[in-house]
């Protein structure tokens, strides 16, 4: 089981025991699904035009920042958890 | 010509955000390197480039400590030959394949130069990458590397051996060259990215000049 950190903020993957998933939450599973929503709208032909894709337009050089992100809720999670919540935005 | 994935970007900057924040927070780096690898793996095969695209949303930013920071994570990736790496078909290969393999369904994991200059010069399934879209690529990604001195070191050694091996099926000629020349390059201290890049695609000048009135071609 995960240990459960309460401090607001803290997180720390290295605290975490291992804790198996079930066959169905797997790669492939739930977690998973974030990624392949995100696939499927990327066809391959879409490779060229995702590299190009400017994410930064309009921004000033001082909002070219990338720390600061809101950490996980709860504070401690497991390493599945904190992948869902990255690539939750492209789901 | 990208504003059909334009959509797409605000999400993909949170996300680079979120994995940085992630990243920031972890004090080990072996789960920082497990936490990269989960997330490319989460992303799937045909997904890799999403990653490449997260590791130059990271180049294209003004935030150093976030750069710091994935230059330093993919140099321990480095040093443990274990970069994050993704599928792409190889071109040719054939001993010990089954029968009804084509080279299509034979995929090879490659690092994200590799990847990029796979996908520039070879036949995959994917539709081949434009040579300004995969200098540009290159050049960002030899930026953010070039902050960790062992990443280069290691990187542009991987490189030269890659391209001086004979790894079946992986590398066409074409390929092998654009490596070697930017493994040479990349090594030279004081190099720029703007230099490796032009290097590997073009190859450096002839060391006889070309005498007046010659066109030489590229062949």
């Amino acid at each position: 089981m995960p240990s459960i950190d309460s401090t607001p903020g803290a997180m720390s993957l290295s605290e975490l025991q291992p804790r198996p998933l079930a066959p169905s939450l797997e790669a492939g599973g739930l977690h998973a699904l974030a990624g392949q929503a995100l696939a499927q709208r990327l066809p391959a032909s879409h490779g060229n035009q995702l590299l190009g894709l400017d994410v930064w337009a309009g921004s000033s050089a001082a909002e070219r920042l990338l720390g600061g992100a809101p950490a996980l809720p709860g504070g401690g999670a497991h390493l599945d958890q904190v992948v869902s919540h990255i690539l939750a935005p492209l789901g | 010509m990208s504003a059909q994935l334009q959509p797409l970007a605000a999400p993909l900057l949170e996300t680079a955000r979120r994995l940085i924040g992630a990243l920031q927070q972890e004090p080990s780096v072996e789960m920082r390197l497990a936490l990269a690898k989960r997330v490319v793996r989460q992303l799937g095969d045909e997904a890799y480039p999403v990653f490449l695209k997260i590791l130059l949303i990271v180049a294209e930013s003004e935030d150093s400590a976030a750069k710091q920071l994935v230059a330093d994570l993919l140099a321990a990736a480095a040093r443990r030959m274990d970069l994050p790496s993704g599928p792409l078909s190889a071109w040719g290969g054939s001993s010990g394949e089954g029968a009804g393999m084509n080279a299509h369904t034979r995929r090879r994991l490659l690092g994200p130069i590799e990847y990029l200059t796979v996908w520039h010069c070879q036949q995959t399934q994917r539709p081949m990458l434009e040579e300004a879209l995969y200098a540009d690529a290159v050049r960002k990604l030899l930026a953010l590397f070039d902050l960790n001195p062992e990443l280069r070191e290691l990187y542009a050694g991987k490189l030269g051996s890659d391209a001086g091996g004979e790894l079946e099926g992986t590398y066409t000629r074409d390929t092998r060259d654009i490596l070697s020349r930017m493994a040479q390059r990349w090594r030279k201290p004081q190099s720029t990215p703007d230099e490796v890049v032009r290097a590997a695609l073009r190859g450096d000048a002839p060391d006889t000049p070309v005498p007046p009135g010659w066109i030489v071609h590229r062949l």
